[in-house]
C-alpha cells in the first residue's frame, strides 16, 4: 500500500469487473494462433477449438494461474543488485531505443543509429533514478551487417553499454532468441530464472487475439523463468468497446489470459500485471495513447491488477505530441500521476514522444523529472514527531529563520525535498531559460563524455561469443 | 396536398417529378442515417417503379455517399456512422447490380485488399475498403494476415486496377517488397497499381518498395486510388 493511492472503482465495481471478465474468457474466449500453446492449454484443461483456434478458460483455470503468480520476486540488474517486487516506491523505466529520434532543433525526426542507442544508455546510466532500460526492437541504419543481424547487433550494443535491468519488447520470434542468447551470456550462470536480468512484454492483439509470434515469444521467455509482463492494447470503439469500463474488461481478460498461459508454461513464472488502455478516435481513426481517458483507464485497470494482487507495470509516459510542448508535458504528467497513485511498481516510457515511435535525449531527461515529481506526491507527508518540528519550531521562535537550524540540516536532504533537474528555478538567472534548454545542456553534458562499456571483460568476450553464434544459428537457417 | 379531382393527366406529371426529387431525399436520408432496412424497402420500391438501377446509383446513392464523405471530413460524422451509410449503400448496391444496363454505371475498378501476413491488424484496411466502395469502387477484401501468393492469386482471378496492403506492425512491413516481388515474379506488376499503408508506413518506404501509392487514412487513400486509376 503507498502512503497515497487512489481508488477508482468501489469493491462491488470491482467485483463486477472480475465477473464480466471471467465471463469473457469462459465464452468467448481468445483465438490463439500458435498450435503450441493450444495444445498446452488444453492439456491444463481449457476448451480448445481448433477449427477456429479460440481457447476459453473456466474460472478454475484463472483462479489457479492466480494462485501461482508468485506476489513478490526479485528483479536484477547486471551489477547484481536486486529490484525487489513489489516496492514502494516505483522503479522508473528509460527507453534505449524507438523506430525515430528527434534532434535538439530539428524539425523532423530521423533514422536512428547504433550511437543514438549509447548515447540514450549513457542518460539512462548517468540520472540515478532510472532502474530500468526498455528497448523496442527496430532496425538501425547504419549496423555495419546484413539486414537479418541487425537486430542483434543493436541489442548487443544496449547490453554492452548499460548494465540496467532491460525491459524487452521483441520483434518477433527470432528477435527474441537474439535476447535470450545474449542475455544468457551476460549473466554469470547462464541461468535467467536465477538471474532475470530482463523482463519481457507480451501484448496481444485486440480484441482477443494472441498472435502465433507472441505465443512462441511468450513460451520461450516463460520456459526461461523470465518475468513476463502482460501488456494488453486495446483501443476502445475500435477493438474494445467504447466506454471506458467496457475497454477495461477486455483489457483485464486479455492481461489475465497472458498470465494463465505464463502459468500453464511455467508455473510460478513471475507474471506482472499491465496494460495501455488505448482510444480509437472514431472521428479520425487514429489510436491515441494519452487520451483524457488513458490516465484514468490506467489507473481503473491497474486497480484490477491490485484487486487479484499482482505486481504492476504501467506504460504511462506516452504523448499524441509530434514535439516537446504543452500537450506533451500535460499528457505525460497526468499519466505518470494515475500510474504512481494506482500502485505501478514500474513505470516506462522516458524519452518517447508521438505515440512511442519517437525518442529524444531531452525528453529522456524531462521525462525522468515528471515522473520524479509524480512520486514525490505518492509518497505523501510523513508525520512523525520529529517532523512535526514542534522543536525547532519553539527554538527559532518568532521572527527568526531556519537555515541554521539542526532541524533543517538533519532533514534538508532527506527526501523531504525534491529538486528537479530540467526545471527552471532561477528565473531570469538561468542560463537555459526553458526546460527544453535545460534539458539539452543535462543531456549534452552526459552524452559527450566517453561512452564507456558497462559490463566486464569477461561478460564483453561471452556477449561476443554468443553474438557468432547466433550469427552462424540465423546463417545456417537461411 | 394533391387534390383527388386534378386530370390524371397533371397527377401523373406531378406525381413522377415528386417521386425523382423524393427519392433523392429519401435515399440521402437513408444513406445519411445507415437505415439499411429503410435503403432495401426503398430501392425494391424504386426498382418496382421501374426507375432505372443506373440512375438510382448515378442520381441517388453516389451523390448521398459524397455527402457522408464531406460530412465526416468537416468531422460532423463519426466512422461508425460512416461505416453504417457505407452498408446501406451495399445494400441497396446489391439488389441494384444485376439490373444494370450496359456501361450506364461507372465503375472506378476493382479493388484487392488485405492486411499482409503476420498482421491480424484489421480496421485501418477494413475502412479503407468502405471509403472505396462508397468512391464507386469495387473492393475483394481478402481480410488479416494475407500472404503474398495469396494477393497474387487475387489479382490473377480478379484482375483489379488496384491492390492495397496494409501493415501495422513494423514486423510485417517487409511482407508488402516480399508481395510487390509476387506480383512482379507471376508477371503481373505492371496490369495493376500498388497501394499501401497503415500507422508505420511512410511515404518514403512506399517508394523505397517500388508502391505506386501511399496514403495516411482512409480519406487520403480514396483520393490516391482515384489519381492513381486517373478518376480523380
Amino acid at each position: 500500500m503507498r502512503p497515497i493511492e487512489l481508488s477508482v472503482f468501489t469493491e462491488d465495481e470491482k467485483q463486477a469487473i472480475h465477473t464480466a471478465t471471467l465471463e469473457v474468457l469462459e465464452t468467448v474466449g481468445l483465438r490463439v494462433y500458435d498450435e503450441g500453446l493450444r495444445g498446452l492449454m488444453r492439456g491444463r484443461g481449457a476448451k480448445v477449438d481448433d477449427m477456429t483456434g479460440n481457447v476459453k478458460l473456466a474460472p478454475r483455470l484463472v483462479k489457479e494461474a492466480l494462485s501461482t503468480a508468485p506476489r513478490s520476486f526479485n528483479l536484477v540488474n547486471r551489477k547484481g543488485e536486486a529490484l525487489p517486487i513489489p516496492t514502494e516506491e516505483a522503479y522508473i523505466c528509460s527507453r534505449v531505443l524507438l523506430p525515430k529520434t528527434l534532434d535538439y532543433g530539428a524539425k523532423e525526426p530521423r533514422e536512428p543509429v547504433v550511437d543514438d542507442i549509447i548515447k540514450a544508455c549513457q542518460i539512462a546510466n548517468a540520472l540515478d533514478d532510472v532502474d530500468l532500460v526498455l528497448r523496442t526492437d527496430t532496425p538501425v541504419s547504419d549496423v555495419d551487417a546484413p539486414p537479418e543481424f541487425n537486430g542483434l547487433l543493436s541489442i548487443q550494443t544496449a547490453m554492452i553499454y548499460t548494465a540496467k535491468h532491460f525491459l524487452c519488447i521483441p520483434i518477433n520470434y527470432e528477435a527474441m532468441k537474439d535476447w535470450v542468447a545474449l542475455a544468457e551470456a551476460a549473466t554469470e550462470s547462464g541461468d535467467l530464472a536465477k538471474e532475470p536480468i530482463m523482463t519481457l512484454e507480451v501484448s496481444t492483439t485486440a480484441p482477443l487475439q494472441l498472435d502465433e509470434q507472441s505465443c512462441r515469444i511468450l513460451r520461450l521467455g516463460a520456459e526461461k523463468g523470465l518475468p513476463v509482463m502482460a501488456m494488453p492494447m486495446p483501443a476502445g470503439g475500435g477493438t474494445a468497446p467504447v466506454t471506458t469500463v467496457g475497454e477495461i474488461v477486455v483489457l483485464n481478460a486479455e492481461a489475465l489470459f497472458i498470465i494463465v498461459a505464463t502459468q500453464i508454461v511455467n508455473p510460478g513464472c513471475p507474471s506482472f500485471y499491465g496494460g495501455i488502455p488505448c482510444t480509437f478516435d472514431l472521428r479520425t481513426g487514429i489510436i491515441s495513447l494519452s487520451s483524457p481517458e488513458f490516465p484514468l483507464m490506467t489507473s481503473g485497470s491497474l486497480e484490477m491488477g491490485r484487486f487479484y494482487g499482482l505486481p504492476l507495470l504501467s506504460a504511462s509516459k506516452y504523448t499524441d505530441s509530434l514535439t516537446f510542448d504543452e500537450q506533451c508535458g500535460a499528457e505525460k504528467i497526468m499519466a505518470s500521476f494515475a500510474s504512481l497513485v494506482s500502485g505501478a511498481d514500474i513505470i516506462y516510457g522516458n524519452g518517447d514522444l508521438d505515440n512511442a515511435t519517437v525518442l529524444s535525449l531531452e525528453q529522456l531527461v524531462v521525462d525522468l523529472d515528471l515522473v520524479l515529481a509524480a512520486r514525490r506526491f505518492v509518497q505523501g507527508i510523513i508525520v512523525d514527531e520529529d517532523r512535526l518540528a514542534l522543536e525547532a519550531i519553539r527554538r527559532v521562535g518568532p521572527a527568526g529563520h531556519y537555515l541554521e537550524d539542526p532541524h533543517t540540516i538533519q532533514f534538508m536532504r532527506s527526501g523531504e525535498r525534491l529538486a528537479p533537474r530540467s526545471y527552471n528555478r532561477l528565473g531570469h538567472r538561468s542560463t537555459a531559460k526553458t526546460q527544453l534548454e535545460k534539458a539539452h545542456s543535462i543531456a549534452q553534458n552526459i552524452v559527450s563524455q566517453p561512452a564507456d562499456p558497462a559490463v566486464t571483460e569477461a561478460e564483453m568476450v561471452r556477449i561476443h561469443a554468443a553474438v557468432e553464434e547466433r550469427m552462424r544459428e540465423i546463417k545456417a537457417r537461411a | 396536398m394533391r387534390s383527388r379531382h386534378e386530370p390524371r393527366a397533371t397527377r401523373q406529371l406531378v406525381t413522377k417529378g415528386r417521386t425523382r426529387v423524393m427519392n433523392l431525399i429519401l435515399f440521402q436520408e437513408r444513406i445519411l442515417e445507415g437505415d439499411i432496412e429503410g435503403i432495401k424497402t426503398l430501392t425494391e420500391q424504386s426498382i418496382s417503379e421501374e426507375i432505372p438501377a443506373g440512375m438510382i446509383i448515378n442520381e441517388h446513392l453516389i451523390p448521398a455517399m459524397r455527402e457522408v464523405g464531406r460530412l465526416y471530413e468537416a468531422g460532423e460524422k463519426f466512422i461508425p456512422e460512416m461505416l453504417m451509410s457505407a452498408r446501406a449503400m451495399q445494400t441497396s448496391m446489391g439488389l441494384l447490380k444485376p439490373l444494370i444496363v450496359g456501361d450506364e454505371v461507372k465503375i472506378a475498378g476493382s479493388v484487392v485488399l488485405g492486411t499482409v501476413e503476420g498482421d491480424l491488424h484489421d480496421i485501418g484496411k477494413t475502412l479503407v475498403g468502405v471509403m472505396l466502395e462508397g468512391a464507386g469502387f469495387e473492393v475483394l477484401d481478402l481480410g488479416t494476415d494475407v500472404k503474398p501468393g495469396e494477393f497474387v492469386e487475387a489479382v490473377r482471378d480478379v484482375g483489379p486496377v488496384i491492390v492495397g496492403m496494409s501493415a501495422l506492425l513494423t514486423t510485417t512491413m517487409p511482407v508488402m517488397e516480399e508481395t510487390i516481388d509476387a506480383l512482379e515474379e507471376a508477371g503481373l506488376r505492371d496490369s495493376v497499381k500498388v497501394m499501401v499503408g497503415g500507422a508505420p508506413i511512410t511515404a518514403d518506404f512506399a517508394a523505397s518498395i517500388g508502391a505506386d501509392g501511399f496514403a495516411e487514412d482512409a480519406g487520403a487513400a480514396v483520393r490516391k486510388a482515384r489519381e492513381l486509376v486517373g478518376v480523380g
